[in-house]
């Protein structure tokens, strides 16, 4: 059974003048324990606020419909009601920005502590006991829990805050742009850390990013999101070598390779609006094998191989 | 290789933190950059790259050193001798949202320098030229908006627009790539990549060694405030000889997961510029470090090919 | 992320954002701004209108001392037998000129070192700001009635008091606003190009700041009406001018309570009260709708909503 899996998952934005934003038009994931998935697309795709659904964590001015199953129950079912018992024990998320948001006058420890003691978990001594583990877990000293937030690098906090979500043991781990903002090292390291966690734990990860290389060496698997939809989902290696959106595609050969020799290319255009409803396929105005039926016909679902999906009129890859 | 355009020598530039004394950010940097060639300096954040930049733009004290325009020691030269040079030099930033004052049109932005430099002839042409030539066609478009109404790659453009209008002969481009999305990113570089065909020389700051190894003739790796490696760029991807280098290019992600080779991922993090270590200073993080790395500090060499030198006795 | 941040990084740029007015949006947004705008248009319009609609002079006796409140006289007769309804009408325009122009005075005081320490910094920055911290631990109510005492007691010495008063707050506040708009990048390429200091500071900051300045200074209209008014009330006043606070004064002077006359004192500290509850409303509207992060706290409340998923054929 999926550790985690999304159906027809759909996000509103309520805007000012009762117009509406289609954030997120039912996408479809499905992970197994130790699965870890890359969900990548440009900024305004939908995808961090889709992992935010999934966590429940949206405003009021959001409303939400789909399915999010943790090992067959559907959580979403009931709203907050029925997601709050498994917010952080069973799901947890690792903010953007996660290591910037520590408060600066607690320490470390305190904060990591903060989930254990609110879901009744661990208390007092218990609950520094299980904070040391976390944090030698994340590959930091656990004596180092009574220090503030500035004595650590920017590494490090983000180490404390992968730390911090693992604290309630959850079994799905969502991680939004993980690496941004730190450098190329520390970045190695971080996801030598997701990878390893993930591996030792069971846990199946959704990592959200915007840079593909990063997914092609992090992930299993990945789902390509374009304007709130999943333009494609299949194995890592299969989006790679036999792509079946030419968004895919056309994402790789925008993407330098250290050492390849094949001209980058950008993709004209820009994502469409998503406050007004589209016709037809997204994409086809920026895209390069646009036909026919993509200006008038929302394109079919489609899959080659089991798993290997794709929402495109193309028929033979991209 | 032609005249260089813009040349450092020997920088150092310190600046004061607390009673701690003085922190040299750059220590000791030389590079050259030639008309119509990219060079690209890469490094993580606070290796000095930035601030290297900022010095040759004469934005940074300078402690010691020389900085040569033309042949022309700038290095001294006060605000009204630096005038004509700052028409020839132009900065464009990393944040294409933080780069425009939200509250002047394209128009405004891009007429700004000329306004500046009390350029008055013909000022709505060369205005239009240089929305042109930085891809925003045609102008009438973008003139009349602001900031917010256009997209990040289109912000940078603007801002490249308004480097462009004084017709600069040589550019500083400090990761102007890295706050785009991908799908734009080729774009602006491509673009930085005519401009550099047209016969301007530029200098590029980034973090990302993919797109140095794509766009630049040469690569100069910095590592705590010195360049450890540099040489042209295929020998530098190809052939590198500072262990700190390899290991750079060991972990950048590759977008073939078939490719993914072996990654060298070295422990700790760059050590702060306040307390250099002894010696060598990549020591205490370098995978082949021998006794004489704790005190000799080494100097650029030549290593493999020609024009290829690294800081590291062991290259 | 705040639900409209969310929403704005969702929405692609485009260039048809329209925009209305953003003093009509601003008014319509913060309907306490709007009441207290209301209430000000009014009260000026009585202050610059005050010599045609006041039924009687300032200075004219039209019936007994401490007359009560009757048909000609609705709010009584003062000390001197003079209207109190007229006193007030003219005393609106002094008072909203004292207002005014003391809280001018502290802002562009305060405002300029505030831009200069802020935009320079370094030495000049730490001189001025030691300077700011000096005027800021004097005390206030010390500082006027050794000012005024000395200078004597006019319309001028009370406004340049105000200003003495007051500049500090702006200058500390444009200070922190302007080191901020300093690091913005856009500054920086302006000082690449190698644009002069005034130039930068009247294009790039000063209308970064401005929108601040004028919430500020709508609050410090209200300290200064508050101010004025202490000042009066202490004696300290011009006699000449019969400001709100003078009434007020002469009313307690005049021993109005003993005679029952709560009409001599009463009238002028209700309209201070809601003159200064007019600029409290529209200053503090003014001052959270620029200071987004005040509105952040709601970022983790949870309560979306559910609704049914839509129909399949109709969002084709």
């Amino acid at each position: 059974m999926s550790a985690l899996a999304v159906e027809d998952l759909h996000v509103w934005f309520d805007l000012p003048g009762g117009r509406e934003l289609h954030a997120v038009q039912g996408i479809d994931l499905a992970l197994e324990p130790g699965e870890r998935l890359g969900l990548v697309g440009e900024s305004g795709c939908g995808k961090t606020t889709a992992i935010l659904a999934m966590m429940g964590l949206l405003p009021p001015s959001a409303s939400v419909a789909g399915r999010v199953l943790l090992a067959g129950g559907d959580i979403l079912a009931g709203g907050d009601r029925t997601m709050r018992p498994h917010r952080w024990t069973d799901i947890a998320m690792v903010f953007q920005g996660a290591m910037n948001a520590f408060d600066p006058v607690r320490t470390v420890g305190d904060q990591i502590a903060e989930p254990l003691e609110r879901a009744g978990l661990a208390a007092g001594r218990a609950a520094r006991t299980r904070t040391a583990e976390l944090l030698e877990l994340v590959g930091i000293s656990g004596e180092r829990q009574d220090r503030y937030p500035h004595e650590f690098s920017g590494g490090m906090r983000q180490r404390a805050a992968i730390a911090m979500a693992l604290a309630c043991e959850p079994k799905v781990l969502l991680a939004d742009e993980p690496t941004t903002a730190l450098d190329v090292m520390v970045q190695a390291q971080i996801l030598e850390l997701l990878v390893r966690l993930t591996d030792e734990l069971g846990l199946a990860m959704v990592l959200v990013t915007h840079d593909l290389p990063l997914v092609s060496q992090a992930c299993t698997h990945a789902a390509v999101m374009y304007a709130g939809r999943i333009a494609e989902t299949g194995t890592t290696r299969e989006l790679h070598h036999a792509p079946l959106h030419p968004y895919t595609r056309m994402l790789f050969e925008a993407t330098p390779d250290l050492r390849g020799t094949d001209a980058v290319r950008s993709i004209p255009g820009a994502p469409p609006r998503l406050d007004e409803p589209t016709v037809g396929c997204p994409f086809q105005p920026r895209c390069d094998r646009a036909f026919g039926p993509c200006a008038t016909t929302r394109p079919p679902r489609r899959t080659t191989e089991p798993g290997h999906l794709t929402h495109c009129h193309l028929e033979g890859g991209a | 290789m032609s005249e260089p355009l813009l040349e450092i020598e020997d920088l150092v530039v310190g600046y004061r933190q607390g009673r701690k004394g003085v922190v040299q950010a750059v220590d000791g940097v030389s590079l050259a950059v030639a008309a119509g060639a990219m060079v690209a300096l890469v490094g993580e954040s606070g290796c000095g790259k930035t601030t290297t930049a900022q010095a040759a733009m004469r934005m940074a004290p300078i402690a010691s050193g020389r900085i040569r325009y033309r042949g022309a020691d700038i290095t001294a030269l006060g605000s009204r001798a630096l005038r004509p040079i700052r028409r020839e030099l132009q900065l464009i930033f990393q944040d294409p949202y933080e780069s425009l004052d939200p509250r002047f049109r394209v128009r405004d932005t891009v007429l700004e320098p000329l306004q500046i430099h009390g350029i008055a002839d013909d000022r709505e042409g060369r205005m239009r030229r240089a929305l042109e030539r930085a891809g925003l066609t045609p102008p009438e478009l973008y003139l009349d908006r602001y900031p917010h109404e256009l997209s990040g790659g289109q912000r940078q453009r603007v801002s490249i627009a308004a480097a462009l209008a004084l017709e600069p002969t040589m550019l500083l481009a400090d990761e102007p790539v890295s706050m785009l999305d991908v799908s734009v990113r080729a774009g602006i570089l491509g673009l930085l990549d005519d401009l550099r065909r047209d016969g301007l020389g530029v200098l590029m700051i980034t973090h990302d060694l993919s797109t140095a190894a794509r766009y630049a003739d040469r690569i100069c790796v910095m590592y705590l405030g010195r360049i450890v490696e540099e040489g042209p760029t295929a020998e530098v991807i190809g052939d590198p000889r500072h262990p700190y280098t390899q290991a750079l290019l060991s972990v950048v992600p590759r977008p073939d997961p078939d490719d993914a080779g072996e990654p060298r991922i070295l422990r700790g993090e760059t050590p702060n510029p306040a307390d250099v270590p002894t010696g060598c200073r990549f020591h205490p993080r370098c995978p082949v470090a021998q006794d004489r790395c704790r005190t000799d500090d080494p100097v650029l060499a030549p290593a493999g090919a020609a024009g290829h030198r690294a800081a590291c006795p062991y290259a | 992320m705040s639900p409209q941040e969310l929403a704005e990084a969702i929405i692609p740029a485009t260039a048809d954002t329209r925009r209305r007015p953003p003093v009509w949006r601003f008014l319509k947004g913060h309907p306490q701004a709007a009441i207290g705008a209301a209430i000000l248009i009014v009260f000026a319009l009585i202050a610059i209108l005050g010599p045609w609609i006041a039924p009687y002079g300032p200075r004219e006796q039209v019936g007994p001392i401490f007359g009560t409140p009757s048909n000609p006289h609705p709010l009584g007769l003062d000390d001197a037998g003079i209207d109190i309804l007229s006193l007030l009408i003219h005393g609106a325009r002094i008072t909203l000129i004292v207002g005014f122009t003391g809280a001018l005075v502290a802002v562009l005081v305060g405002g300029t070192i505030g831009i200069i320490s802020g935009y320079f910094g370094g030495r000049l920055d730490n001189l001025l700001m030691r300077v700011t911290d000096y005027f800021l631990v004097l005390p206030d109510l010390v500082l006027l009635i050794v000012v005024a005492s000395i200078w004597g007691r006019s319309l001028r010495n009370i406004i340049i008091i105000i200003g003495l008063v007051y500049w500090t707050f702006m200058a500390r506040l444009i200070r922190s606003q302007v080191k901020v708009v300093r690091e913005r990048a856009y500054v920086k390429r302006a000082q690449a190009l190698g644009a002069s200091h005034l130039r930068i500071i009247l294009r790039h900051v000063l209308p970064q700041v401005l929108p601040l300045i004028l919430a500020q200074t709508v609050l410090m209209v209200a300290l200064a009406i508050f101010l004025e008014t202490a000042i009066s009330f202490l004696g300290l006043g011009d006699p000449n001018a019969p400001s709100w606070g003078r009434m007020i004064e002469n009313g307690f002077d005049r021993s109005a309570i003993s005679y029952g006359a709560w009409w001599a004192i009463v009238p002028p500290g209700l309209a201070v009260a809601i003159v200064i509850m007019a600029f409290n409303m529209l200053g503090t509207a003014a001052e959270d709708a620029l200071n987004p992060r005040l509105k952040v706290s709601h970022l983790l409340r949870r309560h979306f909503r559910m609704r049914p998923l839509p129909d399949k054929d109709a969002a084709r």
